[in-house]
């Protein structure tokens, strides 16, 4: 008969049981619950003086963004834009302080700044640009292309992603869309780091603790302790990391949606001012559901990873060193991108994958006459090699000795 | 029943801790008597299947000590064996049962029995950083009968237990050794020489004496000294 279950309660029930973990959890939740609100604290200061507060200037541009939501990027949208801030006055201080901007211009801020990022150009360039809905959308492309370009994309991958942009019905239609933009930039910046840091922490003692402990000796005489508990350890680390995940990304979305509106699930991502370089064919809503899935699945690959270098370092202090150097690794060191292959292997690994810069990559797979994204690719790779993984951790596991004491 | 075990040997990379130990054994206890570093408990982890021997074959019954069915069969007191702080009495002895393959409800039936046995009754809910040494000790003692052991074996297990505990599970180990070959090691000769239907002895990693003590022999202690004098002394094996 077999006992996986009950072995498998007693392994969560031993992670949990551990102070450090709940600790680990209470520490992430307080860094969410800081993250959804510290863009809305503080105040706005001009000039040494209190102008206005955080959260009212937030006020303010959710009821203009309100008041767009709905609306066509067409050549009426664009002419009122230009217009309104062609009443912005030639200044020597910034132009967000005139009466102008506050009276016209500003409830036009959000297709401004989108103008300006698929245009490219400044403040004043802008001021002079004759709007028109089909230079717009060209721009757009042309700007694309500069950024392929500098990517260093083959001609494969820009045919595909040229593709997927006329696949885009225009004029795009603008909805408001605030929390999912903060869920998909500071959010899952947040959580990846937090999630990452957790798992090593967490997990770094589960085989090596027993080692230290030296009830490696019972498991191991046990009839079922060289081999279903290997695997019963290895899935109560990987659905508690999960459940980790699931609930610190379930408290971001809660705490986002509270705070800035479920609103704009099926808006395109162009509109995303984190990625509206992507040419993905998607809502913002689906790409952030794309990238909390991706989270869930890095991990619990990562939680696999970490489980297995326990077990062969058998020591949680090195196998916690060990995770952390490589998420600081992750963090802060960056291949340039002209060597191509070698910066999008690196920005793919685990440690870099979790940005919505990497998960959306205009960089791809090429397999047969297809181009792979990286959001379609990186998961099924971390499955495999976490599994790859795994396995040769079970021989390791199996062939431990108990001596030396 | 029959535990055989067939020149085995466990070196390391300049010292021999068990020196081709051949043994056939059957119902009964068996005593291993040796001074520390003599190559008991390394001899003992090789009987259990976490420590692979250099050398030499190790079978219960037919059944290789790699076997599962082999570690189903066998019960465990390590010499120093750990815990779980915040585990109840009750639930180290179920997830243990649950590694030994026991299904929960005899689990739960076998494991009230056994802290009955080993009297934790009334502890059995309580955590075992609560307890004291002896008592952790009664919990391995019970950890390893768990499953009706046919191979039993118990590493220096009367260590932390007081004089009456000792008496009680002298008696234990005494009925157990008639359905079960029970090998039980210590330095201590009054924990063996009653119960034991077997004396082994070993010293630098070998085998120097096997067979029933018989008082005719005269004093088991005094011979089990001697042998350990001429180690200090750096004597040669009797």
């Amino acid at each position: 008969m077999s006992n996986f279950g009950t072995i498998y309660g007693y392994e969560v029930k031993k992670i949990l049981g551990r102070r450090l973990v709940w600790a680990v959890t209470a520490v992430c939740m307080l860094c969410v619950v800081l993250f959804t609100f510290a863009d809305l604290t503080g105040k706005y200061y001009v000039d040494g003086a209190v102008a206005d507060t955080h959260y009212h200037m937030f006020q303010v541009d959710q009821e203009y963004r309100h008041a767009l939501s709905g609306r066509a990027l067409d050549q009426k949208l664009l002419a009122e834009v230009s217009k309104a801030y062609r009443t912005i006055p030639d200044t020597s201080e910034r132009y967000t302080l005139t009466p102008e901007y506050e009276t016209y211009a500003r409830p036009y801020s959000e297709i401004f700044h989108l103008v300006r990022r698929w245009t490219q150009g400044n403040f004043d360039e802008f001021r002079e640009w004759e709007p028109d809905e089909r230079a717009l959308y060209a721009a757009r492309g042309e700007t694309l292309e500069q950024i392929w370009r500098d990517l260093q994309l083959t001609d494969a991958e820009k045919a595909y992603w040229r593709g997927k942009e006329a696949e885009t019905k225009t004029p795009l239609v603008y909805f408001y869309h605030e929390g999912y933009s903060k869920i998909l930039s500071n959010g899952l910046n947040t959580i990846s780091i937090l999630i990452l840091l957790a798992v090593c922490i967490c997990m770094a003692g589960v085989f090596a603790e027993e080692h230290a402990r030296r009830t490696d000796q019972l498991i191991l005489s046990g009839a079922k302790g060289k081999s279903m508990v290997y695997w019963a350890k290895i899935a109560a680390g990987v659905s508690v990391s999960s459940a980790l995940a699931l609930a610190l990304s379930a408290l971001v979305f809660g705490l986002v949606f509270a705070v800035y509106g479920a609103e704009g699930f099926a808006v395109s991502l162009r509109f995303s001012s984190y990625l509206w370089n992507s040419s993905e064919p998607i809502s913002i809503g689906q790409a952030c559901l794309t990238a909390y899935g991706i989270v869930l699945v890095t991990t619990a690959v990562v939680s696999a990873l970490m489980l297995v270098l326990s077990e062969v370092l058998h020591n949680s202090i090195a196998a916690l060193a060990v995770g952390v150097g490589a998420i600081m690794a992750g963090m802060l060191a960056r291949i340039p991108q002209q060597y191509r292959v070698a910066a999008q292997i690196w920005d793919w690994s685990p440690v870099r994958f979790l940005n919505a810069e990497y998960i959306f990559d205009s960089r791809t797979i090429p397999l047969a006459e297809h181009c792979l994204s990286a959001w379609q690719v990186v998961p099924v790779l971390y499955i495999l090699a976490g599994i790859g993984v795994v396995v040769a951790g079970k021989f390791i596991y199996q062939r431990y000795q108990v001596s030396g004491r | 029943m029959k535990l055989v075990i067939d020149r085995v040997s466990k070196q390391y990379q300049n010292r021999i801790a068990v020196d081709r130990v051949s043994l056939v054994l059957h119902e009964g206890v068996h005593g291993l008597l040796g001074a520390n570093g003599a190559g008991k408990t390394t001899l003992m982890r090789m009987l259990c299947g976490i420590l692979k021997p250099t050398g030499g074959t190790i079978t219960f019954d037919g059944m290789d000590v790699s076997e599962e069915a082999y570690r189903a069969v066998l019960g465990y007191l390590p010499q120093d064996f750990g815990y779980y702080p915040e585990f109840r009495a009750m639930d180290f002895l179920l997830y243990l049962a649950a590694l030994k393959g026991i299904p929960r409800p005899k689990a739960k039936r076998r494991a009230g029995e056994l802290l009955a046995l080993v009297s934790l009754q009334e502890e059995g809910h309580k955590k075992i950083k609560t307890f004291s040494g002896g008592m952790k000790q009664r919990l391995g003692i019970a950890q390893a009968l768990l499953n009706d052991p046919k191979l039993l074996i118990l590493d220096e297990p009367t260590a932390g237990l007081d004089p009456k505990e000792r008496v009680r599970f002298r008696n234990l180990i005494e009925d157990l050794g008639r359905d079960s070959i029970v090998l039980l090691s210590t330095h201590i000769v009054s924990d063996i020489e009653h119960i034991a239907d077997d004396i082994l002895m070993m010293k630098e990693g070998q085998l120097i004496y096997q067979g029933k003590w018989e008082e005719t022999k005269g004093d088991l202690e005094a011979f089990y000294l001697q042998q350990f004098a001429e180690e200090v002394t750096g004597g040669t094996n009797a």
